[in-house]
């Protein structure tokens, strides 16, 4: 039991201090209401009606989002570590990129980048 | 050595990548395309058949290349190769999006490939995901048909599901042996004690059902019929086949070399499911009336006759599941070329639409007659050998009950594939204009039937080479 000891203590923490923070905001700082702070935003777009429709074209948008980012991700660590890595670690990777390269070009000749 | 072995594996990701760079550069030769995969596809063939006799684990146990893997990677080859030569005109005229086609199923074979040629769960895993991701998608490659997004749809949701149900079948037998290897997880199954045994059998029971799902066996067949019929046809033929014979190798592996004692307690349960599934198929198969239904429901009685040679858990058991897939597989694709051909006039839809074929091209007419014959298990065709090794597996093992009810399926499977042959030469068709198949199609309806009939004429060779294919390392 021991063992989960200072697990139970992270767990502790973990929930102690998002509460004790609300608590804190909600006591000691200082508000100021004002009407346009309830508005949505939407970085500088006139915002739609929050239950209205949107493009089916923003699904594309989103689904390339997801594929290049988390392509993107495996790139960081693979930098960060390419000292240690060495040759090997980049050849390794060639194959990674050319798969990458060649996504790109399957969705920019199939025309996912324009918006018509 | 290493690089040499999965080489089969590199040439078809790398044809899978350049088919798909290809389909989205040049967008007129649909054609060129067919002819770039069909000898990429060779090249791989070539390989494997060159490798045929070596047996290594590779990359830290995560492949194995044997007799039994390189096998159903022939059979899958055979099956690519023929449906690529066979289907560029259909891919044309219905305007199916030439480059994902071609890739799709290049990379959805070579899913089979990583799931036949694995001892590692994760690794079948991942291959069985590569397969079935890239058959969600090719199901519903006709954009414009609304029975195609309907069978894409469909196979998707339950797809999904039987994920979920195989790794957590998979989970439950990582925590019961520690480990995601086959050959782990038999030396800890033997070592189990009897309290351990339902969390043994829950695991075996969640693999089954997700890889029942996969070979359409009943209960677990009702997304079948519909993706069948609705998808491309080329898209159904290579379900049918390729699909479910990558489903049947992870089966056979799984049960004889990681849960052997599961798989001979359960000689009766997978006994019954091979019965249940051969009759329903066929009973249900003799009401349709639209050809790639029939065919649906035929695909899922052959799939309750390969489940005997599961059920039956012996050597020779393996060998019968391993002729019979490979003969199914040029039946089928056979059956479902002389479909295309006729799609090429806007007709096969319906069974119908064979009526008077005799008259329009007799040779075709023989063609389909030898395959529903062979279809049937009628001599001297390949699936009477295969049906006979079956049946002798099952009667060797002393399930005499399963291996008639093998051959009193192949007679009720009579009506519906004998309609075809009789409306070919009995029946008056809507047209008597002369039918003359394009030539790729002319060389797969060769090579199918050819295939079909050297097989059951001289068995031998090919008999031997099953039954020299084992299983267990």
């Amino acid at each position: 039991m021991s063992a989960y000891t200072p697990l139970f203590i992270y767990v502790l923490f973990a929930l102690l201090v998002p509460i004790v923070i609300s608590l804190i905001a909600t006591y000691v700082g200082p508000r100021s209401p004002e009407p346009a702070k309830y508005l949505p935003y939407e970085s500088g777009y006139p915002t739609p009606p929050l239950m209205g429709r949107f493009s089916v074209k923003f699904y594309l948008i989103a689904m390339l989002f997801v594929v290049f980012d988390v392509e993107a991700v495996a790139f960081y660590p693979w930098a960060v570590s390419l000292k240690d890595l060495g040759p090997w670690g980049f050849y390794v990777m060639v194959p990674f990129l050319i798969v990458f390269i060649l996504g790109d070009l399957y969705v920019w000749k199939k025309g996912g980048f324009e918006w018509q | 050595m290493e690089f040499r072995l999965i080489a089969p594996e590199l040439i078809l990701a790398g044809l899978g990548l350049s088919l798909v760079t290809l389909g989205a550069v040049v967008k007129k030769n649909s054609r060129a395309l067919a002819v770039v995969g069909v000898v990429g596809s060779l090249a791989a063939l070539a390989v494997v058949l060159a490798n045929f006799g070596l047996t290594q684990d590779l990359f830290s146990n995560q492949l194995r290349h044997d007799a039994y893997a390189s096998f159903f990677k022939v059979v899958f080859l055979v099956i690519l190769i023929l449906l690529f030569t066979g289907s560029a005109q259909y891919v044309r005229d219905r305007r199916m999006p030439a480059g994902e086609f071609y890739a799709l199923t290049t990379l959805a074979t070579l899913g089979g490939f990583l799931m036949a040629g694995s001892l590692d769960l994760i690794t079948i895993f991942l291959g069985l995901e590569l397969l079935s991701i890239a058959s969600y998608a090719l199901a519903g490659l006709l954009k414009g048909d609304p029975r195609s997004q309907e069978a894409s749809i469909k196979f998707f949701l339950v797809g999904a599901l039987t994920t979920a149900v195989i790794l957590f079948g998979i989970s439950l037998l990582y925590g019961l042996a520690g480990t995601t290897s086959l050959t782990g997880i038999a030396a800890a199954v033997a070592g189990l004690s009897s309290a351990e045994f339902p969390l043994l059998a829950a695991a075996g029971l969640f693999l089954l059902a997700g890889l029942g799902v996969k070979i359409a066996a009943v209960p677990f067949h009702m997304w079948a019929p519909d993706t069948y019929d609705g998808a491309p046809t080329p898209v159904s033929a290579f379900l049918i086949t390729a699909s479910e014979a990558a489903a049947f190798a992870v089966l056979l592996r799984l049960f004889a070399v990681a849960l052997p004692s599961l798989a001979e307690r359960w000689q009766l349960i997978l006994g019954l499911m091979a019965l249940v599934t051969m009759t329903y198929g066929n009973v249900t198969a003799i009401l349709q009336t639209r050809t790639k239904r029939m065919l649906a429901y035929s695909a899922i009685a052959q799939a309750g006759y390969v489940l005997v040679g599961l059920a039956v858990a012996s050597p020779s058991g393996v060998s019968a599941v391993l002729y019979y897939v490979l003969v199914y597989a040029l039946m089928t694709v056979g059956a479902f070329t002389v479909v295309l051909l006729l799609a090429g006039e806007s007709l096969g839809e319906e069974i119908a639409d064979f009526n008077g074929l005799s008259r329009r091209s007799p040779l075709v007419a023989l063609m389909v007659t030898i395959l529903m014959l062979s279809l049937i298990g009628i001599p001297p065709t390949a699936g009477f050998f295969g049906k006979l090794l079956l049946y002798r597996a099952a009667v060797d093992s002393g399930m005499v009950w399963l291996g008639l009810a093998t051959v009193l399926n192949g007679v009720v499977s009579v009506p519906y594939y004998y309609r075809i042959v009789r409306n070919m030469y009995l029946e008056q068709g809507t047209t008597t204009a002369a039918l003359t198949p394009t030539v790729p199609i002319a060389i797969v309806l060769i090579l199918a039937v050819g295939g079909t009939l050297l097989l059951g004429i001289v068995p031998e060779p090919l008999a031997r080479v099953v039954a020299a294919i084992s299983l267990t390392p």
